[in-house]
């Protein structure tokens, strides 16, 4: 308690003595050519101690100084810095347009805020321009695996978009889209992400020392912006590559006041395969008329309106859609049988949010979001006799998946450059569709006909959360990032809660040294039943229940940045612990999990354990040069984490599957000239954790009877959960860029070479027999070395 | 669930389509161990089988331990050698008694010392046996058929202030066959066990079936009657032909519950045991490692105590 009087004396304090004399500096910074709004951008006085701040996620910055003569320096990363002198003598308003530093020439470029002067831990921001330039499986940009290749953060099994934090699992990480969660964020069962790299803007991910404004995860917080639309002129690309076909128009709708982006892509290897399907089964001996094939589509679309430099609203709207699909249909006398299946499952986020800014020094975002996910699998059969018209028909549905509803009040409040508080509050109903079954029958005689549904009923539930942030410098150097979130969930007649205390600090050395820490608990109230590795649409999003309580996490890091000419190199080190985990019974198998005689119980609950503790630890290391011909980063982590449940593995702890004790992510960009830019990334990265039985011995089973003769029934001894790793993985893949100047725009040749020294990665092992009949180990592996090719035109 | 179809379908496309490579790595060599089994009763001498678990490349047969050196104490004091009867099998002069504990020790020229133990309990009696039989008549293409249903009330009362462990058989008299002068001859009856029907929400596990001694049933707990009268429900489905396997009806006029009372070993032993049995080829299952109570070995050791109730029925 006396701390925190003490806290809110400081803070009055504060506010007191920064109230004297003083005026403020406000606007937005943006791109001068499309009119974008700019986040992360630094407003400083050059001639003050680089006294300044950075604009938020919108773009708006607010500063406050003493009545002087002001020079105000603005910059952002691939941009000119703007210098503007002028007499602070009353509160002013400065909209900054920044020229993209490729369009010009003989300016000075300088970064964002250097990671030494960033008062925030684990979080890395990275530009869709520069993941636009890293090699892709088949060409196909991919903002989940870029990440992957960052320090901290692992991929799943070879080739999948899943990632895996901190030693966290695949359900800790918040993966918003324009402020909206996105809960299935695979294409192809995770061979691709659905985000479209043609409509973002910028990513960042934060993997510890969360502020007090992020909550619901445990583990991390990949936060995806969708570009805003050009407010100048009319733009788009088109690009054609071996999987899919992207398209993306964007341009103003009234210049500089309002604008709208709208992208699409839709993969075709069925479309491509249905003519090789034909004359298959043309050729065949039968009245068989087959047809099958899977398809991923995906839309993002966005408009925003300026009413007035006090206010602007957005409206965003993701929708996507993956399909596997077969059509069969046999003739034979009469009768004609036909037989369909399915197996389809997508995402609809759409958020609409109003920027207002209420005060010189306030900055106020409301949110309202939608966001839905849902999984459907369909068998359709039926056989008509085409001279009586007689028909019977069945038809059977399974669907599960999940739907928000939220509203989200967000309030930035710039007491002074040294000063900033942030609060909020959002509210989020959930419904959750664990699995409805639907089987309708019909046929010419009505009277058996069925049509009937059951299964998991839906469950309803309310998140809301609050939140209170405070960044301030003690004195010189020494800034801390202070707050709590306070979170509650109510599912069933039961209401958890929590708060959550976050503080980060950093104390600057010298200019480009500095140390920090961190320390942050988080609680985390949804589940993600899975157990395969890879993003199947199957897993399922579950609440807490009365039995299953929410997931907790208590992170301490420490760490040191420095920055100098481009480079920014930072070292940290954290420990996690985690609590509530879920993880699947023994023997239990996600195949079994969603079977049931009895549907109406919540069988879901009977397949797990849920006491599940964690402990993760590890030291990471990132080199990064962001400008200058050659970019890229070197990324290394040394890390261990285990798991520990009372009834798995005889309670002993084991390690978790994505353990991984050295994981190497480099990152190389070369731009030879404007129009060849070379691009190749490594990784490498201790194999995955597997249960392997080591041993054979004779067991007492069923059919032993200890009578004259032993019966030899063998079984295999498993020692533990996790006892053994896959073999290491590593992969180079390689790219390159031809761009040249059109007419009408700008072509861009891209060619690819993924696993381009065609290692044999693992993506499970399993025992089997030789030539020689003898059990013997075998690895499966996915992809070998892989080319691409695509073209893109930009106009 | 029908998705799951579609899913090994998917699954089987990558299958094909990846590429296979046999592996050179040399698994670590686990360290071999000492195994014993064993299933103790009070009507027939310890007997315990010990052999030596090897590699799972490892293509040769396992091996037997004759030489092992495998004592019996009983109450921590020392009783006597076992004596090879060969197959691995050790027996000794001595039936087991109930409520003593009986220690096994085995050790094998280099391979570590293993040693267990068991108690049999004091066997729960059964305290009564309710049955109600119902007929069913089926008639179908001018043939009927005749099943009776046996429904069985089992009450027993379990032990206060300690976790239970139970195995249900029931059985009957079958007829032994004997090929006599170029036919099929009964020479007699045996008792032999009968698969029964049970909605009791003991049974409420799938992995609990299992065989002792040539007594098929399943294990249950006492988790919703600690300490308290419980009364089982199950039931036994009689059709005159089921086991008249040459054309002879079955003549049955009495069926046996046999009530075991288990240590709490065996009931782990018999889940891990099945559940690694149903998932060992299921590539999505999270692996099983199979109870044993063999210190630094592996193996189960363990045994039962009988109560024994009997019915007469007329099946005229």
């Amino acid at each position: 308690m006396k701390k925190l009087i003490l806290f809110q004396t400081m803070f009055f304090i504060l506010i007191i003595s920064s109230s004297a004399q003083k005026y403020t500096i406000s606007g937005y910074v943006e791109n001068n050519e499309s009119g974008e709004k700019l986040a992360g951008a630094v407003v400083y006085n050059p001639e003050k101690n680089n006294m300044g701040t950075m604009t938020n996620t919108y773009g708006f910055y607010s500063l406050t100084s003493e009545k002087t003569d002001f020079k105000l320096n603005v910059s952002y990363i691939g941009y000119a810095t703007q210098s503007f002198s002028f007499s602070l003598a009353h509160d002013t308003v400065i909209n900054i347009a920044l020229i993209p530093a490729n369009e010009i020439e003989a300016v000075e470029v300088i970064g964002q805020k250097t990671e030494a002067e960033k008062v925030e831990m684990g979080k890395i921001d990275i530009s869709a321009k520069t993941i636009q330039s890293i090699p892709s499986l088949l060409g196909e940009v991919d903002v989940l695996k870029a990440i992957q290749l960052l320090p901290g953060i692992q991929s799943g099994t070879e080739g999948t978009s899943g990632f895996y934090v901190r030693g966290g699992g695949p359900d800790q990480n918040l993966i918003l889209l324009d402020g909206v969660p996105v809960y299935n964020a695979n294409h192809l069962f995770g061979f691709f992400s659905v985000f479209n790299a043609d409509a973002i803007s910028d990513i960042s991910i934060t993997k510890g020392g969360f502020p007090a404004r992020y909550g619901g995860r445990l583990s991390s917080v990949l936060d995806i912006r969708m570009k805003e639309g050009n407010m100048k002129t009319y733009s788009g690309s088109a690009s054609v590559g071996i999987i899919s076909s992207k398209i993306m128009f964007e341009g103003p709708i009234i210049k500089d006041k309002s604008s709208f982006l709208i992208s699409a892509r839709r993969t075709y290897i069925d479309v491509l395969t249905w003519p090789i399907q034909k004359i298959y089964f043309a050729n065949q001996d039968n009245n068989f008329d087959t047809k099958s094939g899977y398809f991923f589509w995906d839309i993002n679309a966005k408009v925003n309106y300026k009413f007035s430099d006090k206010n602007r609203i957005y409206l965003s709207v993701y929708t996507g859609k993956d399909k596997a699909y077969s059509k069969m249909k046999n003739t034979w006398e009469e009768y004609i049988d036909k037989f369909e299946s399915q197996l389809q499952w997508g995402n609809i986020t759409s958020a609409f949010r109003w920027n207002h800014i209420l005060g010189k020094k306030l900055f106020l975002n409301t949110t309202a979001t939608y966001s839905r996910y849902n999984f459907n699998v369909g068998i359709k059969e039926g056989t008509e006799n085409t001279k009586t018209k007689e028909f019977s028909e069945f038809a059977f549905d399974y669907i599960s998946g999940i739907e928000d509803y939220s509203v989200k009040i967000d309030f930035d409040y710039n007491l002074t450059s040294a000063h900033q508080i942030k609060y909020g509050a959002n509210y989020i109903y959930h419904t959750f569709k664990p699995g409805i079954n639907a089987i309708k029958s019909t046929s010419n005689d009505s009277e058996t006909a069925i049509d009937t549904t059951f299964g998991n009923s839906n469950i309803y539930a309310n998140e809301y959360a609050a939140y209170f942030e405070d960044e301030i410098s003690f004195f010189k150097g020494f800034k801390a990032n202070i707050g709590f979130h306070y979170s509650g969930f109510y599912v069933s007649n039961t209401l958890y809660q929590s708060v959550q205390p976050r503080i980060s600090a950093r104390y600057m050395i010298n200019p480009k040294l500095s140390v920090k820490a961190a320390y942050t608990q988080m609680t985390q109230y949804l589940h993600l039943l899975t157990n395969t590795s890879i993003g199947l649409p199957t897993d399922l999003w579950l609440p807490v229940t009365n039995n299953i309580k929410p997931q907790e996490s208590d992170q301490y890091a420490v760490g040191s940045a420095y920055s100098f000419e481009g480079f920014d190199i930072s070292i940290e080190a954290y420990y996690k612990t985690m609590n509530n985990l879920i993880e699947y019974k023994d023997g239990a198998s996600f195949i079994s999990g969603f079977e049931s005689e009895d549907s109406t119980q919540r069988i879901w609950e009977s397949q797990i354990e849920s006491d599940g503790k964690g402990i993760s630890y590890g030291i990471e290391l990132l080199i990064k040069k962001n400008i200058g011909k050659i970019n890229g980063w070197i990324g290394y982590t040394y890390s261990k984490s285990t798991r520990e449940f009372s009834n798995v593995n005889y309670g002993e702890a084991f390690p978790y599957t994505y353990d991984r004790r050295h994981d190497i992510g480099i990152v190389f960009n070369y731009k030879f000239n404007d129009k060849i830019d070379f691009g190749a990334t490594w990784v490498f990265g201790t194999g995955n954790a597997f249960t392997l039985a080591l041993e054979r011995y004779y067991a007492l089973t069923p059919y032993t009877y200890f009578d004259d003769i032993y019966n030899e029934s063998t079984v295999n001894h498993i020692d533990s959960r996790n006892n053994q790793r896959m073999p290491a993985y590593h992969r180079l893949d390689l790219g390159i860029n031809i761009k040249k100047d059109l007419k009408y725009g700008k072509r861009t040749w891209s060619f690819g070479l993924y696993n381009a020294y065609n290692r044999k990665n693992p993506f499970f092992l399993r025992f089997s027999r030789d030539e020689n009949g003898d059990r013997a180990l075998y690895q499966y592996s996915l992809f070998p070395v892989i080319p691409s090719v695509s073209y893109k035109y930009d106009f | 669930m029908k998705h799951t179809i579609y899913i090994f379908i998917i699954f089987g496309f990558f299958a094909i389509s990846s590429c296979q490579k046999k592996l050179d790595i040399d698994l670590p060599e686990a360290e071999k161990k000492i195994v014993v089994n064993g299933l103790l009763s009070t009507d027939s001498l310890i007997k315990v089988n010990v052999s030596k678990s090897i590699g799972i490349l490892d293509n040769t047969k396992i091996e037997f331990l004759t030489n092992a050196n495998v004592k019996l104490y009983k109450n921590d004091t020392f009783i006597e050698n076992l004596v090879s009867s060969g197959n691995g099998n050790f027996v000794s002069s001595f039936t087991p008694e109930i409520n003593s504990n009986y220690k096994i020790t085995v050790d094998y020229n280099n391979l570590k010392s293993v040693n267990t133990n068991t108690t049999l309990k004091n066997p729960v009696p059964i305290l009564s046996i309710d049955t109600l039989s119902e007929i069913q008549i089926y008639n179908y293409d001018g043939y009927s058929d005749t099943t009776t249903i046996y429904h069985f009330k089992l009450k027993l009362s379990d032990n206060v202030n300690e976790n239970n462990f139970y195995f249900l058989n029931f059985s009957g008299l079958q007829p032994i066959y004997e090929f006599i002068d170029d036919q099929y001859v009964i020479t007699g009856y045996e008792e032999s066990s009968f698969y029964f029907n049970s909605e009791d929400p003991v049974f409420n596990n799938e992995n609990s079936y299992f065989t002792l001694n040539k007594m098929d049933g399943r294990c249950f707990n006492d988790e919703l009657f600690n300490g308290k009268e419980y009364t089982i429900d199950f039931e036994f489905q009689y059709n005159k032909y089921m086991f008249g396997t040459f054309g002879e009806p079955a003549q049955l006029s009495t069926f046996y519950i046999n009530l075991l009372t288990i240590p709490d070993a065996l009931y782990y032993y018999i889940n891990s045991y099945n559940l690694n049995q149903y998932t060992q080829y299921d590539p999505f299952a999270q692996p099983v490692r199979i109870y044993s109570n063999v210190e630094n070995g592996l193996g189960i050791v363990t045994g039962y105590t009988l109560s024994k109730d009997s019915v007469l029925i007329n099946n005229q």
